[in-house]
């Protein structure tokens, strides 16, 4: 396995400096992007503050409530 | 219990009432306590013994509060003002505290006695009961063996008589895991019902602090006085009231208690199998309703609780990971794996616990509370379980404690309380988990088992 070095990170470190995101990278981008569009189509809610039980001392303190 | 029982074994309200009519002397029992930890120094169960100071603060008399003249000891990583308290480490050894922890002032406002500071894991890292700093603790019940941690010396205190009560922390079972092994009862809270401020963190999303003793009741006791709102601790703001004293006499006949199988069967020993299976038997002869419940992915679950406890203790301790500080190796490594998890790793899992929260609530739809072992076996022998700081300690830590992490990934209530012994004579615990601040429900439970029961009241022997 070839060690990466300093120049690697230059050419395909992250951020937006970086330029053109990678082949690899670009393909995982395109799954993610796909598999959420999938799960918008099946009726799933798209995130947003307040829609999902996502403060958890907010569900704990109302879990606590009958 | 009889009347003429030691005051060192009397139930925590039974013991201050005496002590508030004068018929009972609080200075007497710190002697005799006294002299008991002196006789039974071998187990280890303090780090600082303060018997002197509480003899004279318990002689002055003049107690108010519930608590009146409770003798109690804390984990050492409680801080009182001017005394010395190391944390389980020799980073700290010899340096004292420069600020009082909330639940101590509390507990000292309900007039109960401080005899000192107790055996605990280095940094309450890791939930065996050894520490290469302190050496390790040992089971009353058979020095050879474990008290579990990270909470070891409350275990052995309090089951050996050497004080009435204790509090300890719970990140991962660091309460629960002694109650079980050395045979008491022990409460892990809701998050946010008892202050941490003032105590050392270890994993300041996890973290609890909470009491241990010899029985439902005299943890409710020791409960009472903690609970509120502290401006040193911001999720310690929320608590609905609560009598927890009077939770103990609650009737039980019709709730409902789930029995979840798989991850929490796995792997029983043939002693907790059974202690389990009797306990349920003794909980329908109450009218309690046992079902079988599914609960989501625990190993899933125990995974998130280890990334946040993993990530955050490095993070408490990045700035001397890497320097000549005198942590014990196994602690060290520990820690230093810790900063291996990514950013994205650390805030999956905390993303995650809303909603693995409210997943676990909707699963439990209609159960007061769950029945769960605490650990698969009995005390291993601290021969077996002295095994330096190499991958399979972490092993063996992660087995000890896989039934404990999830309540504490939720956040939720967790009593830990004897339920028999092992062939060889060695304590077995279960523990009742709740729902969000669902303590007076465990309280109810356990307290109805015990009064049928004689598991909690038992000595171990010589003490």
């Amino acid at each position: 396995m070839r060690v990466l070095s300093m120049q690697d990170e230059k050419d395909n470190g992250p951020g937006p400096q970086a330029g053109p995101i990678p082949q690899g990278r670009a393909k995982a981008v395109e799954a993610v992007v796909v598999a959420t569009r999938k799960r918008l189509a099946a009726g799933l809610p798209r995130p947003a503050f307040g829609s999902e039980p996502a403060d958890f001392l907010a569900v704990l303190r109302r879990g606590g409530r009958p | 219990m009889s009347g003429n029982v030691s005051p060192r074994w009397m139930p925590v309200r039974a013991y201050a009432a005496r002590i508030a009519e004068g018929t009972m002397r609080a200075a007497e029992v710190v002697e005799e306590m006294t002299d008991a930890e002196r006789r039974l120094r071998h187990l280890n169960a303090f780090v600082r013994h303060d018997g002197e100071a509480a003899r004279r603060r318990a002689a002055a008399g003049g107690f108010r509060g519930a608590l009146g003249g409770v003798v109690l000891a804390h984990k050492d990583m409680i801080y009182r003002d001017g005394r010395v308290t190391t944390c389980g480490s020799r980073l700290f050894e010899g340096v004292a505290a420069r600020e009082t922890a909330t639940v101590l002032r509390r507990l000292d406002a309900a007039g109960a006695l401080d005899l000192g500071t107790l055996h605990m894991a280095e940094f309450a890292h890791n939930s065996t009961g050894h520490n290469a700093f302190l050496g390790p603790a040992r089971n009353p019940w058979n020095p050879a063996h474990i008290t579990g941690g990270s909470s070891s010396g409350p275990g052995v205190a309090v089951a050996a008589g050497l004080i009435h009560g204790a509090l300890g922390s719970d990140t991962g079972g660091s309460i629960r895991l002694p109650a079980h092994f050395c045979g008491v009862t022990g409460l892990k809270p809701t998050t946010g019902l008892v202050s941490r401020g003032g105590c050392m963190p270890l994993s300041f999303s996890l973290d609890t602090i909470g009491p241990m003793a010899r029985s439902a009741e005299d943890v409710a006791a020791l409960l009472a006085p903690l609970v509120g709102a502290d401006p040193r601790d911001p999720t310690a703001e929320h608590a609905p009231a609560a009598d927890y004293v009077a939770a103990c006499d609650m009737p039980v006949a019709g709730l409902r208690v789930g029995l979840p199988t798989g991850f929490y069967t796995e792997g029983l020993t043939p002693d907790v199998a059974a202690a389990l299976d009797a306990c349920v038997r003794v909980l329908e002869r109450l009218g309690v309703e046992l079902r079988p419940v599914d609960l989501p992915d625990q190993d899933g679950l125990s995974a998130a609780q280890l990334v946040l406890v993993a990530s955050e203790a490095a993070s408490q301790h990045r700035e001397t990971l890497f320097t000549d500080a005198p942590y014990d190796p196994q602690i060290h490594n520990r820690l230093v794996n810790g900063l291996g998890y990514s950013a994205q790793d650390y805030l999956y899992a905390l993303r995650g616990r809303g909603a693995a929260l409210a997943a676990h609530l909707a699963a439990i739809e209609g159960f007061d509370a769950v029945l769960t072992p605490v650990a698969p076996f009995d005390a291993p022998t601290l021969a077996e379980t002295d095994i330096g700081g190499g991958p399979e300690a972490e092993a063996l830590i992660q087995s000890i404690s896989r039934f404990m992490r999830p309540a504490n990934y939720f956040g939720v209530p967790a009593l830990a309380f004897p339920a028999g012994f092992s062939g060889r004579g060695l304590p077995v615990g279960l523990q009742l988990v709740g729902r969000p601040f669902g303590e007076p429900t465990l309280f109810a439970l356990a307290s109805a088992y015990q009064r049928v029961t004689e598991h909690h009241r038992l000595m171990p022997p010589g003490v």
